[in-house]
């Protein structure tokens, strides 16, 4: 029986939408793909005139490179590379399914993602 | 400050500042090589790293580096320091030194220790890993004789939904360092009132760059230039563009990069100026790279060209055998300064994992001369010529052929 919900439910994540997130006190309510770029590449800090953090999912990681950023893990480790050695920007940090709901409550203008259901407020799905 | 006492005062830093309010950042990067050129009596030199000759030597751009962040809101902290092997020792460099305040989103200020935006790559020149060629085009990047120097930068960035731009001007900048003239022999080079300003566009694949600089650049003339100069100088020629010391140097550059789904594409025009012995100069490059699933097999063409009336000397005027004899020293001084040369280059990348990529590669270059020297200075001096490619004195003027190959790794 748990083998059969196990299967169920990896195979409901597997076949669900990346979803980017934000605490549900938060007063993001939507966000464009193109702006989600710039954030992870840190090509602005800025959503909306604020100031927002974004975090990496360690286990989506991949996932989220091609899906959303459209390169491979490949492409975009080179590109941080570049950043991070000529002294311009540091990726964002990578965290773990199990802290994403705890940093965005902790923080409003937090932003992750995941492809499971979190109780937080869901701004953007890749479809 | 040795190696121990460095690595103390890192894990000492990074524990200080192992705090939620900070955020810290530890990355390495190096470059395994070895490399060779196919026949004796040549040297292929850099001035950042040792020469290249016909024994096998690792030397050249083998080195590893390792570079701590820390950020505190707007504020960032970079060190990064540079280990290689020089003249057979293993020789440290701070390449990173500095400390960048985000005024907001668009504008910055950094102040330190700055590694400079001259040519294309210049940022990431010793990032092997992320650069298709195994070796350099040395025929633009030897144009610039300093990677770092200390000063500030004023920064502004834009980005408009997928491209960005970027503008950098620094305002003041300084720096004193041996550099590699020729066959491992260094020599003391001080930049002061160093002034530059680049500017980059750039979108998911396409990269412009142009950039422009000049600087105040002290090299000590060696006595045998010295006493042709002086001795031409009392026969009432102006000489002062026949030596190092106290001159200023312009560069210019412009460079496009295109790295596609399949095809990666770079290429740069630079031009170097001085009102110094150092020949102005023109140099510029092609690359083209096929991507192939892991492996990348690439060509390169880089040619550097200096400007023929550097090289001439008819308005100098001489009056009897003395000045004729000083006159004909000084275009054989002339002579070996000519460093134009082409290289054609074929090459192989492959990654291995991310951050890992094996490349190989295979270079042919060929040099042009202008005039001829005399057989008395090529046997005082031991050369035929100096330049990138050096050749000694007895040495047949032909193709030589480099090879390289290396690991390159960052992380």
């Amino acid at each position: 029986m748990k083998f059969f919900i196990g299967i169920c439910f990896a195979t409901s994540v597997l076949f669900s939408n990346m979803k980017i997130y934000v605490s549900k006190n938060s007063t993001i309510d939507s966000i464009s793909l193109r702006e989600l770029k710039n954030l992870y590449l840190k090509k602005t800090k800025l959503l909306n005139n604020q100031k927002v953090i974004v975090y990496d999912n360690q286990e989506e990681y991949k996932n989220f490179c091609i899906n959303i950023l459209n390169k491979t893990d490949g492409h975009i480790h080179a590109y941080w590379m570049r950043q991070i050695f000529s002294g311009k920007k540091i990726p964002p940090d990578k965290i773990k399914y199990s802290e994403i709901t705890f940093i965005l409550k902790k923080n409003p203008f937090a932003i992750s993602y995941s492809k499971r259901d979190l109780d937080a407020k869901v701004i953007y799905e890749f479809k | 400050m040795n190696l121990n006492k460095l690595l103390l005062l890192f894990f000492l830093v990074t524990s200080l500042f192992s705090n939620d309010k900070y955020t810290t950042n530890f990355n390495y990067f190096g470059n395994l090589s070895a490399g060779k050129l196919n026949s004796s009596g040549y040297d292929l030199n850099d001035y950042n790293h040792d020469s290249t000759n016909d024994s096998i030597g690792f030397s050249a751009y083998s080195k590893v580096a390792a570079q701590f962040s820390l950020t505190y809101d707007d504020l960032t902290f970079t060190a990064q320091g540079l280990l290689r092997e020089k003249h057979s020792s293993l020789t440290p460099e701070i390449t990173w030194f500095n400390i960048k305040y985000d005024i907001n989103d668009n504008y910055a200020l950094r102040l330190g220790r700055i590694q400079t935006k001259v040519l294309l790559n210049s940022e990431s020149l010793d990032i092997d890993y992320l650069h298709l060629w195994a070796k350099p085009p040395v025929e633009v990047y030897r144009l610039m004789p300093v990677r770092t120097f200390n000063g500030l930068e004023l920064s502004y960035n834009e980005t408009i939904d997928d491209k960005s731009f970027h503008i950098s001007i620094v305002p003041f900048g300084f720096y004193k360092s041996d550099i590699n003239s020729n066959k491992n022999r260094d020599v003391s080079l001080k930049i002061d009132n160093s002034h530059s300003v680049s500017l980059t566009l750039e979108n998911e694949t396409i990269t412009y760059k142009a950039s422009f600089s000049k600087s105040d650049t002290n090299i000590k003339d060696l006595d045998s230039t010295l006493m042709i100069v002086n001795g031409l100088k009392a026969y009432g020629n102006d000489m002062q563009r026949y030596t190092f010391e106290d001159r200023v140097t312009y560069s210019s550059s412009f460079g496009v990069q295109y790295a596609g789904e399949l095809f990666l594409f770079d290429t740069e025009l630079a031009h170097f100026k001085s009102n110094s012995l150092l020949p102005t100069s023109t140099a510029a490059y092609v690359m083209l790279g096929y991507k192939m699933d892991k492996l990348t097999p690439y060509m390169i063409y880089a040619e550097n060209k200096n400007d023929k009336s550097h090289f001439n000397t008819s308005n100098i005027k001489t009056s009897d055998d003395r000045s004729v004899a000083l006159k004909k020293a000084l275009n054989d001084v002339l002579y070996l300064q000519n460093y134009s040369q082409q290289t054609t280059s074929i090459g192989v990348r492959y990654d291995i994992k991310v951050g890992l990529a094996l490349k190989t590669q295979i270079d042919r270059i060929t040099t042009t001369n202008y005039g001829d020297i005399s057989s008395l200075s090529i046997d005082m001096t031991g050369y035929e010529r100096v330049g990138i490619l050096s050749r000694d004195a007895g040495t047949r003027d032909k193709v030589i052929y480099a090879w390289t190959v290396s690991l390159s790794f960052a992380y």
